[in-house]
């Protein structure tokens, strides 16, 4: 059976899925929407190298236009898609366009939280999400003198690296006692604070904001202390949430997060999902896991390729990170929890902390430690197959 | 703009030209070559744009990196000739370059 497969999303796990579906011999349409003008892009070297260097959104197309037609993908760029009637299956596109299914793939990412606070919609508080955001963010880069960044998260520290080399001047603030406190241990998190501190960043960790400053631009952000700190632009990195609006509109399991299996099967057999907008349970890191990442993004488009193309899904893995913030390469594979007991790996790199559990290797943190960091994974990869393998039926 | 010959597994061939200080994983991409798949989109993270550079051109490349030597020894079948593409910088010297793609990354 020719089978149409409809793609909601031209991001990372978008484009893996409906390249997938075609190794696998998928011999029906495939039609990949997305509602982003650009080819499916690199998101990660925009925080990194975006500012420095004027990279082109054609210049982070993970695949060029030809290479996609080749395998008669079918792309809708630049269309939103509106809604699902599952019991058609249809999709309504913007301008009261419909599109036929017989699997559909939600691959819509996520969104950016926004600030509840006076003064958010000013033109020079931006957040990094999109390529449009990177143009933006560069337009307000020559009137830029002094940039304060709310939230320290990822992006927030790669940009707090990317600006001060830029010779902006740059406070990051954050809400909560440390850095990045649900994606790095509290080791991690202060090793890094003292690296971005000798690197000239004002980094300032349980500050509550009172409000944005400014008229027509945003002037200064105004702590709840009272202590007013002048900005010419203002960055928003408070996380993002899963984009589960059209699974939730259509009536499929969501909790906060599309719900989907090991196969990215949501609560509808034909409506697969990937990506930033899904949960699932993890054998190792727990149940409603939610990852941001292009490791996790082509790992579930994968195995939803394999699911409806009728194949097994695919083994659970050691999800894995990295992010560049000045001259720090950092690494991360599984997920650190307070549980764990903590080794630290003297002589290799700057940082390396293991995390064991009984026994297992469950996460490691490296900061300029590729080597120390690759061995890590490969342990930690050897004992996620023994354990998948103790999973299998005799 | 330097010419490289992407020689694949199976022998075939496929020529692209790119700008010096292009990275060849880019020149690579563009010429979609579908092996190499640049997963962290060029960041030494992933180890997804392995190559192996003809013989007698291996000298004429800038060493590896740490971190890009680092990524090689944990990619399928590292050889000493083995390299990253996104870490190789396109420059006139590199003209004729010849690089041979492994059957797969994974
Ligand atoms: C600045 C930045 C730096 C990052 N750095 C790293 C890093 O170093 N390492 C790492 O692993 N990860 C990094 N990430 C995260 C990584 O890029 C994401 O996890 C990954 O892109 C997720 O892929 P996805 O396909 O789920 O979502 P996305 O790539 O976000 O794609 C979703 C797409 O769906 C579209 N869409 C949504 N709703 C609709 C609709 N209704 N109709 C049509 N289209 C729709 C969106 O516009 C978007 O184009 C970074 C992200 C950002 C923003
Ligand atoms: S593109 Fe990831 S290591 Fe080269």
């Amino acid at each position: 059976m020719a089978m149409h497969v409809a793609i909601v999303g031209s991001g990372q796990a978008g484009l893996q899925v409906a390249l997938s579906l075609r190794e696998l011999g998928h011999a029906g349409g495939v039609t990949l929407v997305g509602n982003e003008a650009h080819l499916p892009y690199h998101r990660p070297p925009m925080s990194k190298r975006g500012l420095a260097e004027p990279i082109g959104a054609d210049e982070l197309a993970i695949r060029t236009r030809d290479f996609i037609a080749q395998r008669t993908i079918a792309l809708r760029l630049g269309v939103e898609v509106a809604g699902i009637d599952r019991q058609a299956q249809r999709l309504r596109l913007g301008e009261g366009e419909r599109l036929d299914y017989d699997r559909l793939v939600l691959a819509t990412g996520s969104v950016p939280r926004r600030l509840q606070l006076a003064g958010a919609h000013l033109p020079n508080v931006v957040s990094l999400k999109d390529y449009a955001d990177l143009v933006r963010l560069r337009g307000l880069l020559a009137e830029t003198r002094r940039a304060v960044l709310i939230g320290g998260g990822f992006v927030g520290l790669e940009l707090a690296g990317s600006l001060t080399r830029a010779g902006v001047a740059v406070t990051v603030l954050e809400a909560a006692p440390r850095l990045l406190a649900r994606a790095a241990s509290a080791d991690l998190s202060a090793y890094l604070e003292t690296a971005h501190r000798a690197r000239g960043v004002d980094l300032r960790c349980g500050v509550s904001i009172a409000s944005i400053a400014g008229e027509a631009r945003a002037t200064a952000v105004l702590l709840s202390s009272g202590e007013a700190l002048p900005a010419d632009l203002v960055i928003v990195g408070v996380g993002a949430d899963a984009n589960d609006q059209l699974a939730r509109s259509a009536g499929l399991a969501t909790d906060r997060g599309i719900l989907v299996d090991a196969a990215g099967r949501t609560s509808d057999p034909a409506i697969f999902a990937a990506g930033d907008c899904t949960r699932f349970d993890h054998p190792l890191y727990g149940p409603a896991l939610r990852l941001e990442s292009v490791n996790n993004a082509l790992e579930q488009a994968r195995a939803v390729a394999a699911g409806i193309a009728g194949q097994p899904a695919p083994d659970a893995t050691i999800p894995w990170f990295w992010s560049d913030q000045f001259d720090l390469k950092i690494q991360l594979a599984g997920i650190a929890s307070p549980l764990d007991r903590i080794e630290t790996v003297h002589g290799e790199g700057d940082f390396v902390r293991h995390f064991v559990r009984d026994g297992v290797l469950r996460a490691v943190e490296a900061v300029n430690a590729p080597r120390a960091f690759m061995q890590a994974r490969r342990r930690m990869a050897g004992e996620m197959a023994s354990l998948n393998h103790m999973k299998e039926p005799a | 703009m330097p010419r490289i010959t992407f020689v694949a597994a199976d022998g075939s061939t496929t020529e692209a030209t790119g700008d010096v200080g292009q990275s060849v994983m880019s020149v690579a991409v563009n010429a979609g070559i579908e092996v190499i798949l640049a997963e962290c989109g060029g960041a030494c993270a992933c180890g997804t744009c392995h190559c192996y550079v003809e013989p007698g051109w291996l000298q004429r490349l800038a060493p590896p990196s740490d971190s890009e030597a680092a990524m090689i020894e944990c990619v399928i079948d590292p050889r000493p000739e083995s390299r990253l593409t996104c870490q190789l910088r396109l420059s006139d010297e590199l003209d004729g370059l010849v690089l041979h793609l492994p059957a797969a990354q994974y």
